[in-house]
């Protein structure tokens, strides 16, 4: 016997969870384009549309809840109710900073950046690859995968690091621009909180496919 | 299992005629505990359930393999009569006798010998009260017990069984002709009732099991239709992260 309104509503929900995941990876990749090429007009649409973002986070909650109200679902099902809703929370902050870093980018007054901008996107790229992989593990419940994906985010850590130094190298020579060089600093802490956000979505997995609750920060 | 044990059962299989139900069921029933039995219709759980008080003695075709203890005797090998004081039972439909509601509950005393009608008015007293009935039933206690609903009859049959003081009760789902109310009655009465008893229950349904029970025993039939024990622990794991996938995909809904 298949449960075939329960399965359809648990498949509807990983697609649904899938869809939020790449909202925020795109949101995440567009931000840092908008920042990096200076673009105000999308980075106001990317502002407004954050809230499509959240609206999703909390459809994916609200059928999570009717799902345990009406099917009592338990063990492993119980576990991938609860991570989904916790991912989608991560998924949510993650669309916040892409939204931050649109923020940011129309705090700094047109024209160049201090700096030209290549560790960033680069951050921006590994966290987004991460992001896409995590999901990916979620879906397919491979503990393997996800245990991997922490060391991108020591790569991560290692870019806002350098990106801060060279920052505080050039305020040093361009001290009048000391505001711009925070702004982008706070761009990359962005995107380093993302790569952290990530590892909670590893935890997730882990803990959706052993029932252990994991610390891999 | 951790803890103290009131009944051990070691590579018990039973057969009626050359039909093996049960396969090689080894667990140990802990003390004060609310054990539940779960598994698909024909698994093996009531002809289990049954073996612990020997129930199925009635079938004449009926063989054991392999024991039961309970307080280290083997269930098999004593007086029938005292087994059944020692483990008693409550049934699926209510079953109360065509008689008074005291003489349901006093039917047990007096067959093991109590005359003393102060100390049977004590006795039933306490049943009653045990069986969380005393204050709807005290005035009338009288009336034919089937002047009771569902829920009352269930709750007496329930204070009959504990009139002769068992160890273990075991309980063949004991609320499924009960309506949601007189269920949550049977359950919240299960739970009090184990700081002095040993109870063992058959459900068809897991969310009960999961709401009454610290441990669950899943029984699954194999390709000869015997019925095995799968995994046995305690239901907060049974629930949440079952070891075995055939758990998980029975109590999850994907079979049975």
């Amino acid at each position: 016997m298949v449960r075939e309104t329960y399965e359809a509503e648990m498949n509807d929900l990983r697609e649904e969870l899938l869809r939020l995941s790449r909202m925020a990876e795109n949101a995440l990749c567009e931000s840092v384009r908008i920042l990096a090429e200076r673009l105000f007009k999308e980075g106001e649409e990317l502002i407004i549309s954050d809230e499509k973002i959240n609206l999703q986070c909390h459809s994916i909650e609200e059928q999570c809840l009717n799902i345990i109200a009406t099917q009592q679902p338990v063990a492993g099902d119980l576990r991938f109710l609860l991570a989904t809703m916790q991912i989608a929370m991560e998924l949510e902050r993650i669309a916040d900073y892409a939204k931050g870093i649109a923020v940011i980018n129309s705090r700094i007054p047109s024209g160049s950046h201090i700096k030209p901008l290549i560790d960033i996107p680069r951050m921006q790229k590994k966290a987004g690859e991460m992001l896409k992989l995590s999901i990916d593990a979620f879906l397919q419940r491979d503990v393997a995968a996800a245990e991997k994906l922490p060391a991108m985010d020591v790569e991560i850590d290692l870019l806002y690091e350098q990106v801060y130094r060279e920052l505080v190298t050039h305020v040093m020579q361009n001290p009048e621009r000391i505001a711009d060089a925070m702004l982008l600093t706070y761009a990359a802490h962005n995107l380093e909180r993302v790569g952290d956000r990530v590892v909670n979505i590893c935890e997730r997995v882990v803990y959706l496919c052993t029932g252990k609750v994991v610390d891999m920060s | 299992m951790t803890g103290k044990t009131v009944m051990k059962t070691s590579n018990f299989s039973l057969f009626y005629g050359s039909f093996k139900a049960l396969h090689s069921i080894t667990m140990d029933i802990p003390v004060n505990r609310i054990t539940a039995i779960i598994g698909p219709s024909g698994c093996g759980k009531s002809s289990l359930l049954r073996s612990f008080n020997r129930m199925n003695d009635l079938i004449s075709s009926m063989r054991t393999e392999g024991s039961i203890l309970i307080d280290g005797k083997n269930v098999y090998s004593q007086d029938v009569v005292e087994l059944r004081k020692k483990v008693g039972m409550v049934f699926q439909r209510p079953n109360p006798f065509p008689k008074s509601i005291f003489d349901n509950v006093a039917y047990g005393p007096r067959i093991h010998g109590i005359r003393d009608k102060y100390k049977l008015a004590a006795i039933v007293e306490q049943s009653i009260r045990d069986a969380a009935l005393w204050d709807e039933v005290k005035d009338d206690l009288g009336k034919s017990a089937f002047t009771l609903s569902g829920g009352q009859q269930q709750r007496l049959c329930i204070a009959r069984a504990l009139a002769v003081e068992p160890e273990v009760i075991l309980m063949d789902e004991p609320a499924s002709a009960l309506d949601p109310v007189a269920t949550l009655k049977i359950e919240e009465l299960m739970e009090k009732l184990k700081s002095k008893y040993t109870i063992v229950v058959v459900t068809h349904n897991m969310q009960q099991a999961a709401r009454v029970s610290d441990y669950t025993a899943f029984l699954l039939t194999d390709s000869e239709r015997s019925g095995n024990l799968i995994e046995f622990g305690p239901t907060t794991e049974m629930f949440t992260n079952p070891s075995d996938t055939r758990t998980e995909d029975y109590i999850c809904g994907r079979f049975g």
